[in-house]
């Protein structure tokens, strides 16, 4: 998968399952602040990430990633390994 | 392999709960919504202390409620409880409260527990306990 691609099906799932405003997913937004996403929506991200990208989240690899783009080159790293 | 998991448990209207009006305040509905969890807990082993005796705490970090008619003192009402199932590491339950009289729906809600350990740290995937239990009910 490209990085495009990971950035656009991360866009599409936090706009449509988040239901987070698609104005505020830009690729320098912040999870926390900007886009609101706390830890209660990490349940569902951690099944989301899986079934769109084929591996789990571990909760200590996400204290560095604190904007959309963090979260994409995390997944990106992720999925290349 | 999926099923529906469903319970139904009666209601005693107390006539403390009732205000001025007779009607139920609305305060008091989340406790029939709880009393109806509990019920489902025992009814399929997924109770508050088998979840505390695995090492968990499930509270509720969500409640919908949408109030359809009012319940009054004197009325037979039943909460229909139904789980519904999720792959994230999370209960959820929809309910009715329905009057056993008329069968009129009253009331609808959802909630939504997460699992924390006892240090209260979320958890972000399943319980083992918790996937064996889904497993036992042929959820997953």
């Amino acid at each position: 998968m490209t990085k495009t691609e990971i950035e656009e099906k991360v866009r599409e799932f936090l706009i449509e399952e988040l239901e987070i405003d698609e104005a505020k997913v830009t690729m320098d937004a912040r999870l926390k602040e900007d886009m609101g996403i706390d830890s209660l929506d990490f349940v569902d991200i951690i099944v989301i990430v899986e079934k769109n990208f084929g591996f789990k989240i571990k909760p200590e690899e996400m204290a560095s990633v604190a904007t959309m783009k963090d979260f994409c080159n995390y997944i990106e790293s992720r999925t290349t390994k | 392999m999926s099923t529906t998991l469903k319970a139904e448990k009666l209601l005693t209207i107390r006539f403390s709960e009732v205000d001025s009006m007779n009607v139920v305040w609305h305060g008091t509905y989340p406790l029939y919504l709880e009393d109806a969890r509990e019920y489902f807990g025992a009814l399929y082993g997924l109770d508050y202390m088998t979840i505390y005796n695995n090492g968990y705490f499930a509270p509720i970090v969500e409640l919908n409620i949408k109030y359809h008619k009012p319940l009054r003192y004197g009325m037979l009402p039943k909460v229909v409880i139904t789980y519904r199932p999720t792959e994230a590491a999370k209960i959820v339950f929809d309910y009715e409260i329905i009057d056993t009289t008329t069968n009129e729906k009253t009331l609808t809600a959802t909630s939504v527990q997460i699992f924390t350990d006892k240090n209260q740290i979320l958890m972000w995937d399943n319980p083992t306990f918790y996937t064996e239990w889904k497993k036992a009910h042929n959820l997953i």
